[in-house]
């Protein structure tokens, strides 16, 4: 007790602050709707796949899997994987709130693509989507071109079949 | 008079700083992942603080403010509002040094456009935030 008694006031207030504030900060991150991951470099080393063209053909045959196209809207627009919806990387931010309602089950597998070997933006898009919950994430590499190569009948384009976050559910119908 | 007045212009100070952090907290709290991004924008943190720090900060803003607001543990919460001031003035000038023009992202979770113009007035606005609190923190330790 005497040691806490020389213990100046201030830094006891300021212990009391952050401790207070730790607690509610991990308490209403725990029980709100999207909880921020703690650890965001884990969820992503461990919940981002790389998969094949071949994969990719036979989740989108099971009808439960949700296409996303990470390129800018305009490419989406151009042409896409039939039934995908568009999250541009560079705006995937904005869209987190709408599509966190739409698709709640954060167990959705999801394959994310863009196009071109280099391209990073399914990458990009990958690990916002594993930040915010998402365990079942994969991704496409030159996913857009392999695809229009190889199912050419399996394609969206132009504003009539443009998907976004807001639009129908997986799988449904262009 | 003079006494008098002193202790009312810290007064005002306190509750201006208290209002600040509970209004710069809100935003945050309730849209974490735009805070993110935003703290990704500064490009200071490590990436496995990011989120941590996203989460923690807002309320450690809140209940600083709360705290300047109700008078209660004025010294602690003005310490910790005059240390959050400078770190953000600080990360600011050093990114403005760096060319790295980055949303202050101070009051919102918005990544807004910015100008030299802006960055300025952002820079500006933190020291007056600085200078009020510094006046409640030397306040609180003169008084006791």
């Amino acid at each position: 007790m005497n040691i806490l008694k020389k213990i100046p006031g201030f830094i006891f207030e300021i212990s009391a602050i952050i401790i207070i504030s730790i607690s509610l900060a991990f308490l209403y991150n725990h029980y709100r709707e999207k909880p921020v991951q703690i650890d965001e470099t884990k969820s992503i080393e461990k919940n981002i796949n790389e998969i094949s063209i071949e994969d990719s053909m036979n989740m989108f045959k099971n009808g439960e899997t949700l296409f996303i196209d990470a390129r800018e809207e305009s490419d989406f627009n151009k042409g896409h994987i039939k039934n995908s919806i568009n999250i541009p990387a560079e705006d995937a931010n904005s869209k987190a709130i709408n599509f966190l309602n739409r698709y709640k089950n954060k167990n959705t597998p999801i394959v994310v693509y863009c196009d071109g070997e280099e391209c990073d933006l399914s990458l990009k898009t990958s690990k916002f989507l594993n930040s915010i919950g998402y365990n079942d994430v994969n991704i496409l590499v030159n996913g857009w071109s392999l695809w229009k190569k190889q199912h050419p009948d399996l394609v969206g384009q132009n504003d009539s079949d443009k998907k976004s976050e807001s639009a129908t559910p997986v799988n449904e119908g262009d | 008079m003079e006494k008098e007045f002193k202790n009312y212009s810290v007064f005002t100070a306190r509750i201006i700083v208290g209002l600040i952090f509970i209004t710069a907290s809100i935003f945050k709290i309730y849209d974490p992942f735009s805070f993110i991004e935003i703290i990704k924008n500064y490009q200071i943190l490590p990436t496995y603080m990011i989120n941590d720090t996203a989460i923690i900060l807002p309320f450690i803003e809140l209940i600083t403010g709360l705290f300047l607001l109700s008078g209660i543990f004025v010294k602690g919460s003005s310490i910790i509002s005059s240390l959050l001031i400078f770190i953000f003035l600080a990360a600011l000038i050093f990114n403005l040094s760096r060319g790295i023009d980055v949303s202050c992202g101070c009051f919102s979770s918005v990544n807004e456009e910015i100008t030299k113009l802006s960055s300025f007035y952002y820079v500006m606005r933190d020291l007056i935030f600085l200078i009020l609190s510094i006046s409640v923190l030397k306040h609180s330790f003169t008084k006791s």
